[in-house]
């Protein structure tokens, strides 16, 4: 359906006569801080053609979005608003993500509005996984952790939930740090989560690693 | 004698072959899909991502033409260099995912081993043909020595 | 031949083998350009653009060995109805839900990412994800996704 509406709002692009929604923009960009959840950003526009035009529906490419108009239909000249709301819990890193608006404008069916949302990941911990085989010698594997800011990030004392692995947190000369862990014994299968609480400008969080033998 | 450098002869053109083939395939499988190999490169984590993707493109490219050079006795000694080097770069990548305990699918044949034994098993396969192409590269060698002390005299 | 006659051979077949190989690596350049450009399957140029490759459900299903399927969509969609043995894994609550994921997935497992069709980039995002944040390779995205999925079953006999 969003694909449909995209390839129609393109191919509106090429008839003849400006559409009437006139967009402020349709593409932004939006910067969040830590622990945000929420992001929101609105699409402003106006009705310049000489009819009324109707929003006949919005709709976001993916369902952590919330999209509405201010009202359903608009008169010749004046403004209104696409508001868009992004639940940002569990994203990571840069999400883009589209709207697309239908109205009953002929010269201008489809529009399609860009949302880029930059979530800071002020600890990138690359891979969170750890594995070893059943049967090899149980050497110790490292994973790197990537710290933004190392004078406001602050770990504190890292927990396994099993004894049959043994964690280190060594920090680096670069300002990251190195996850190593060890396992005791690779005659079973196991698993565990490493709990990495760190304190980030204030807020305290928890990051999580995965080891597992298999 | 005779019959010596004879069997010489078709060990070094079974080389050129042998080496030609395993690159055409490699590179072959390589080009049609430059996207899962840009992942691959990345997997090793020495490079950033474009410089990853940048490489995909062009790496396949690289072997097909080398590895078709080979066969060809007018290119051929830069076409093994050019092999020379690949491997001996991509067994000091290996060597690097080994050190660092990384533990990745091997960007070769897209076979999608895991493990140390499969990157054990990727850096033999490296090393042999790394050792093929040095060999060949030194048959060059003795055939253009042997050229120029020929038209020396 | 004597010594410097053979100095001045070595140099000359080192300066034989640069020039080949020179031309070697300017030629790689032209097709590698053109795929650039052209190639259905060029790389992105950022790792959080980067296609993960798609596979069709007839591929997957003649697949040998561990197949674990990732559902990519809303919690809501999931519980309406799911490829049977998914797991739920959507970016919203990737956190509660990895752990799971984790459990059972098994070295040498491929792995299936899915959202609702062809248009939605759920699949492709926890796809990357996966390979980002656990280092598992073999992941791929279901062609055509849970829509495709639904007009297989329909031509089943």
């Amino acid at each position: 359906m969003r694909l449909l509406a995209v390839i129609l709002a393109l191919l509106a692009g090429g008839q003849n006569g400006r559409a009437a929604l006139e967009w402020k923009t349709t593409d932004l960009q939006l910067k969040t801080e830590v622990g945000q959840e929420q992001a929101v950003a609105v699409f402003p526009f106006r009705n310049r053609g000489d009819k009324t035009v109707r929003i006949i529906s919005v709709d976001p490419s993916c369902s952590c979005m919330a999209a509405e108009p201010g009202k359903e239909v608009y008169a010749p000249g004046e403004a209104g608003e696409i508001r868009v709301e992004v639940a940002l819990a569990g994203y990571v890193g840069r999400l883009r993500r589209s709207v697309a608006v239908e109205t009953d404008d002929a010269t201008g069916r489809f529009a399609e509005l860009i949302l880029t949302v930059d979530i800071p990941e002020p600890v990138v911990i690359n891979p969170r996984f750890l594995l070893w085989r059943v049967g090899d010698r149980p050497e110790e594997k490292s994973l790197e952790i990537v710290v933004a800011e190392p004078k406001t990030t602050v770990f504190g004392e890292i927990e396994c939930s099993s004894p049959l692995f043994h964690a280190r947190l060594l920090p680096q000369p670069a300002g990251g740090y190195r996850l190593a862990v060890e396992p005791a014994d690779l005659r079973q299968p196991a698993e565990a989560i490493i709990h990495l609480p760190v304190t980030i400008a204030g807020r305290p969080q928890m990051r999580l690693v995965y080891v597992a033998v298999k | 004698m005779a019959g010596s450098a004879k069997i010489a002869a078709l060990i070094t053109s079974a080389g050129r072959i042998v080496l030609a083939a395993v690159f055409l395939y490699a590179g072959g499988l390589k080009a049609l899909d430059p996207a899962g190999f840009a992942l691959s490169i990345d997997n090793y984590r020495l490079l950033p991502y474009p410089a990853a993707a940048a490489l995909a493109l062009y790496l396949p490219w690289l072997e097909l033409g080398s590895g078709l050079a080979v066969l060809w006795p007018r290119i051929r000694t830069g076409a093994l260099a050019v092999l020379l080097g690949l491997g001996l770069v991509f067994s000091g990548v290996i060597a690097s995912a080994w050190l660092r305990s990384l533990d990745i699918s091997c960007g070769c044949f897209g076979d999608g081993a895991h493990g140390r034994s499969a990157l054990a098993v990727s850096l033999l396969r490296s090393v042999f043909l790394v050792l093929l192409c040095a060999w060949l590269l030194g048959r060059e060698w003795e055939l253009h020595y042997a050229d120029r002390a020929g038209r020396s005299q | 031949m004597n010594a410097p006659d053979r100095m001045n051979s070595s140099r000359a077949f080192l300066l034989h083998a640069f020039r080949q190989a020179g031309v070697l690596l300017l030629a790689a350049l032209i097709p590698a350009l053109l795929a650039g450009v052209f190639h259905p399957r060029r790389p992105a140029w950022s790792r959080d653009q980067a296609m993960i490759p798609e596979v069709a459900w007839g591929t997957v299903r003649e697949w040998p060995g561990l197949k674990l399927l990732v559902d990519a969509r809303s919690e809501e969609a999931f519980q309406r109805q799911h490829i049977s043995g998914a797991f739920p894994l959507s970016e919203a609550r990737w956190e509660e839900r990895l752990p799971a994921f984790i459990k059972a997935w098994q070295p040498g497992a491929r792995v299936v990412v899915y959202c609702d069709n062809t248009g939605c980039q759920a699949s492709q995002a926890v796809a990357r994800r996966l390979r980002r944040e656990l280092g598992i390779n073999d992941v791929f995205v279901l062609k055509g996704g849970w829509g495709a999925w639904l007009v297989a079953q329909k031509s089943l006999p």
